[in-house]
């Protein structure tokens, strides 16, 4: 075991699969290069410019869209607000979830993960409005009402956009970390229960790290698009909640100003590309060999 | 023996779990993603492969049944619109605000002409505008802009001009309407209805007199705070302030837009929501009872069947308000003209206005229309304006593209 492994023999490749390997290749790389990289660089080249004078893009080489950006930053700031709590939110009921799915389900694993997936047969939006009327004054708020006669407002506040929030997004956050957490080994945590450790320690040494990869995934998958995310909070929040999908709608087609809209996506981009990457880089920084965690 | 266990642990997170199994989670949750991303889209998607069938030949030749279904639909006393002589296409896209076009009359023309109508809709002018420039064009028939937008339109290009002699019943229409400052010779536009902006209520909560902007001010930011709504319009929204103050509606002084900022920001706190699509059921329901909003629904809400909300009221703020018209358009490169022009007629008959205009709770700009509606209907001040209240509304112009404007509103909704 401490004898270093032997150095791999360089396989033999028979001539003729560089070409089948790279027609393969050539569908995603047309799709990354033609319909995601060129695109993202219009959208570059278009915060530079200014706005035309019927709505569009003019060309220009100014940097006024990013310094209006960065004297009102309070869209950016609270989505990225909305998303690390509704981010750990996710975290905080689903882990649970998909460990007693993962442990102790048993045979009900296939109808819990079924049911978990039907509200996703409908559409997105019904499901939202939906919580329109469980929540306003036919619903939740009406029931508190005619209790304790207190009128008390849950639609239009940040607990109503969070109760969306994590109802539309928790699969997301529960499929990876089932599955990371169907792989743990159920002697690992009777044997680290005979070896005298707590609960807490097993948990915190053995099935938090066996399950960081998935964690990961569950958190990227559920934090990028929510930094995005506008329509849940617009409904729920009664139209009060502005962040930066909103922005990017009232650029576009309200005031039509590309090249303004353009600036604030790049620096979307920006902002999410850095935090992931902080994200996945502390996570796991303190495994040795770290960079063998694949994310994407 | 704590080596082989971290190793193992370490083999566990690195081989199986990161490639294979997590590939497999992964996959699972885009799915369900996937599955949520492609779950049916409420408003504003293009129509997607059916355009396709733009060649107008791809006939629906008018069958015969249909004559005699014009003569059965025409209860009004004027003549039933004559089927047209033109070979009609199977297909015509409508692109219309939500809840603005009576399913009773789309039930009719597709049974009339033998049409299929399929209606797409926007939220705003501005996102209407923002979606032919993206490329819309081609993609639908006939559009509703507010008749300030048609200019802005058929400037870049995206209408029709229109072949009069196709449109005979545009003799309908009440000359007020026409010639219009934004289309002097009526090149473009067909009135559809018109209507204001103003101050709806609750009555039997919202018990306060209210004759003016000042009075909706004071009361949304005293004893209604937290039961006030404005619609998610900037175009209207701003006129509250403006008139407020006296100034012009159209106005892009810088100061007196910063006074009309002050007086937003003040009310935004006060604001129970700021919402276009749902606040009828808000006053249905009274989590709002006092609103800045259009007069359509005021309509709807009193004359509703259950005479629940028989107490809403409207009011003409003293101070001046903005009054508007709908218009009908034909689109540029739109796929199905034929079909376009007989529904364009059609719907200026008297018959078909009338069951628009009990819909949509507004006023139509068809005279031939108003003669054949219920009196009560006719009389209501919130439909159609009493002739000492004319003089206070003014006309709104596009003011979309003003910066100023366009700030103080993100700000607005920012809060």
């Amino acid at each position: 075991m401490t004898s270093p492994a032997p150095a791999p023999r360089a396989k033999a490749r028979p001539r003729g699969r560089g070409l089948v390997t790279t027609i393969l290749l050539l569908p995603a790389t047309f799709w990354y290069l033609v319909l995601l990289v060129l695109p993202l660089l219009i959208v570059v080249v278009y915060s530079f410019g200014t706005r035309g004078s019927d709505g569009g893009y003019t060309p220009a080489l100014l940097l006024d869209n990013y310094q209006t950006l960065f004297s009102r930053p309070d869209p950016f700031i609270l989505s990225l607000w909305v998303a690390v709590t509704g981010t750990i939110a996710c975290l905080f009921i689903g882990f649970p979830f998909a460990y007693f799915l993962a442990t102790r389900a048993g045979k009900r694993k296939t109808l819990f993960l079924v049911l978990l997936v039907i509200p996703f047969w409908t559409s997105f939006l019904v499901r939202t409005i939906a919580w329109l009327i469980i929540l306003g004054p036919d619903g939740l708020e009406g029931f508190i009402q005619s209790v304790t006669g207190v009128d008390v407002a849950i639609l239009g506040s940040p607990w109503a956009i969070l109760l969306g929030i994590v109802y539309n997004y928790l699969p997301l956050m529960v499929f990876p970390l089932y599955v990371t957490l169907e792989r743990l080994d159920p002697t690992l945590l009777e044997a680290s229960k005979d070896l005298g450790a707590s609960r807490w320690a097993t948990f915190r040494q053995i099935t938090l790290p066996i399950s960081l990869p998935g964690l990961i995934t569950g958190s990227i998958l559920v934090f990028i698009p929510l930094m995005g995310e506008y329509v849940i909070p617009s409904i729920l929040g009664l139209g009060k909640v502005f962040l930066i999908g909103n922005v990017l709608q009232l650029d576009f087609l309200g005031s039509r100003n590309w090249p303004a809209g353009s600036a604030k996506a790049v620096t979307l981009i920006a902002i999410m590309l850095i935090s992931v990457t902080f994200y996945v880089w502390t996570s796991t920084r303190s495994q040795s060999g770290g960079r063998d965690v694949s994310v994407l | 023996m704590d080596e082989a266990l971290r190793q193992y642990q370490l083999d566990l997170a690195r081989a199986r779990i990161t490639r294979r199994r997590f590939m497999a989670g992964a996959a699972m949750a885009s799915a369900a993603a996937f599955l949520a991303a492609c779950a049916p889209s409420t408003s504003s998607s293009a129509p997607s492969a059916a355009p396709s069938s733009a060649a107008p030949s791809q006939a629906g030749v008018v069958p015969t049944t249909s004559a005699a279904a014009a003569s059965a639909t025409a209860e009004a006393s004027v003549a039933a619109t004559p089927v047209p002589s033109y070979a009609l296409e199977s297909n015509m896209y409508l692109y219309n605000w939500s809840d603005y076009f009576s399913p009773d009359n789309l039930t009719a023309y597709q049974n009339q002409f033998g049409v299929t109508l399929t209606q797409v809709t926007f939220a705003s002018n501005e996102e209407m505008l923002a979606k032919l420039q993206a490329g819309g064009k081609g993609q639908y028939d006939i559009a509703v802009p507010t008749a300030e937008f048609s200019s802005t339109l058929a400037k870049g290009g995206f209408l029709q001009k229109l072949d009069k002699g196709r449109l005979p019943n545009l003799a309908n229409v009440n000359k007020r309407f026409l010639t219009l400052p934004f289309d002097p010779n009526d090149d473009y536009i067909v009135p559809k209805d018109w209507g204001t902006t103003g101050i709806i209520y609750r009555g039997n909560k919202m018990t306060d007199p209210i004759t003016s902007w000042k009075d909706f001010f004071t009361l949304a930011k005293g004893k209604y705070s937290g039961k006030t709504f404005v619609v998610d319009s900037p175009g209207d929204v701003f006129v509250a302030p403006l008139r407020l103050h006296g100034f012009d509606v159209n106005t892009t002084d810088k100061g007196e837009l910063e006074i009309a900022r002050q007086e937003l920001m003040a009310l935004r706190p006060h604001l129970q929501s700021i919402d276009s699509d749902t606040y009828s059921t808000t006053l249905q329901k009274q989590q709002a009872v006092l609103g800045l909003a259009w007069n359509g629904s005021a309509y709807v809400l009193q004359s509703d069947p259950s005479g629940k909300y028989k107490d809403t009221g409207w009011v003409i703020p003293s101070e001046g308000t903005i009054f508007w018209v709908d218009t009908w358009v034909l689109l540029a490169g739109a796929p199905d003209p034929n079909a376009a022009y007989a529904f364009l007629n059609w719907i200026q008959d008297p018959a078909q206005q009338g069951v628009e205009s009990l819909y949509a709770g507004y006023a139509s700009c068809n005279d031939a229309a108003k003669a054949v509606l219920p009196p009560d209907f006719v009389s209501n001040p919130a439909v159609y304006v009493p002739d000492d209240q004319l003089a206070l509304l003014s006309v709104a112009t596009d003011q979309s593209g003003n910066q100023q404007r366009a700030d103080i509103w993100a700000q607005f909704k920012q809060g």
